[in-house]
C-alpha cells in the first residue's frame, strides 16, 4: 500500500496515483499524521507489518528500484534549478536491491527472516523523541491548519519554527518549500532551500545507511 | 506534551509526548486515512495480510 504525504491532499496526490493505475491501497495523509504517530522524516520511506497489525520494520528509506539517470536532453529542457536538483539528487546514496532483497525474504518466509525485527529492536530503532521534536510536531500541525484557513504569513512562521525545532526532518521542510514554490528553490519565505541543504550535509547522507 | 498556539486566531495545536521513541510499541496505531476518492480506510481492515507500505509525496 501506499500513503502520499501531501498537505496538498488528494488533488495533490491524485494525478500520480491515477497515472500508476495502482491496484493496492493509495491513502492520503495530508496532514503528516505518519509522520508523528510513526518518526517519519523522508520519503521514500517504508514500514513492514505483519499479519497480526504487528510492525516488523520501522520506517527506513525504501527504494524499490533505482531511479532513471535522467539524459542530457532532459536535463536540458528543465528549469536550471530543477536540473541542478537532478544532478545533485543523482549523487544520494541508495540500496535498493539489498532492500528489495530483504523485502522478497519476509514476504516468503514471514516471522522466520531475519529481517523481520523483534518487537523491541523496533521501538528501538524508531526516531527518538526529543522535547524538541515533539514541539516542532506541534509547530508543523499548527502551520498546516493555519495555511488550510488561509493564514499564509502565520502558517510560515510555524513551518519555520518546525524547520528549527526538527531540522533533519526532511518532509517537513521539503513540504512547506513546495508550497512558496513547487520547484523547492530559494525564496523569502524560508532559510533555505532542498539544493542548498543537501549540498550542505552530503548528497550521500540525504538518507541514513541502510540497517538491514 | 508541547502545546504551541497562535493566539491572534485561538488556535493551539498539541504535540506528541516528549521522551522515548516515536514507537511506543510495535503495534501499529490504529490510523485511518482517505483514499483517492475521499473515503475512509482503516489500516487494520489490512490485519491477515503482510502489508509493505510506503509513504511518498508529489513533492
Amino acid at each position: 500500500m501506499t500513503v502520499a504525504l501531501d498537505a496538498g491532499g488528494i488533488e495533490a496526490a491524485a494525478p500520480w496515483i491515477d497515472r500508476a493505475k495502482t491496484t493496492h491501497p493509495a491513502l492520503i495523509d495530508s496532514t503528516h499524521l505518519l509522520g508523528e504517530l510513526l518518526g517519519m522524516v523522508n520519503v521514500p520511506s517504508g514500514i513492514w507489518i505483519d499479519m497480526h497489525g504487528v510492525i516488523v520494520r520501522p520506517p527506513e528509506p525504501a527504494f524499490p528500484w533505482r531511479p532513471r539517470q535522467p539524459s542530457d536532453e532532459l536535463l536540458a529542457q528543465l528549469p536550471a534549478i530543477a536540473a541542478e536538483q537532478l544532478r545533485e539528487a543523482q549523487k544520494i546514496r541508495i540500496e535498493p536491491e539489498r532492500y528489495l532483497a530483504a523485502l522478497r525474504d519476509w514476504v516468503a518466509r514471514g516471522s522466520e527472516s531475519p529481517y523481520a525485527l523483534s518487537p523491541d529492536e523496533v521501538v528501538a530503532r524508531s526516531r527518538p523523541r526529543s522535547e524538541d521534536l515533539a514541539r516542532g510536531a506541534a509547530c508543523f500541525e499548527l502551520a498546516e491548519y493555519l495555511r488550510r484557513a488561509g493564514h499564509e504569513r502565520q502558517a510560515t512562521h510555524w513551518f519555520r519554527e518546525a524547520h528549527r525545532l526538527d531540522p533533519e526532518n526532511w518532509t517537513y521542510r521539503r513540504q512547506a518549500w513546495s508550497l512558496a514554490d513547487p520547484l523547492q528553490g530559494p525564496t523569502e519565505d524560508f532559510e533555505s532551500d532542498w539544493l542548498t541543504d543537501v549540498r550542505k550535509i552530503g548528497p550521500e547522507n540525504y538518507y541514513p545507511p541502510l540497517a538491514l | 506534551m508541547p502545546l504551541v498556539g497562535e493566539e491572534r486566531h485561538e488556535v493551539w495545536a498539541l504535540g506528541p509526548e516528549a521522551g522515548g521513541h516515536a514507537l511506543r510499541s510495535s503495534e501499529l496505531p490504529n490510523i485511518v486515512l482517505p483514499d483517492r476518492h475521499g473515503g475512509d480506510f482503516s489500516l487494520r481492515s489490512l490485519r491477515g495480510t503482510k502489508v509493505f507500505m510506503i509513504a511518498w509525496a508529489s513533492w
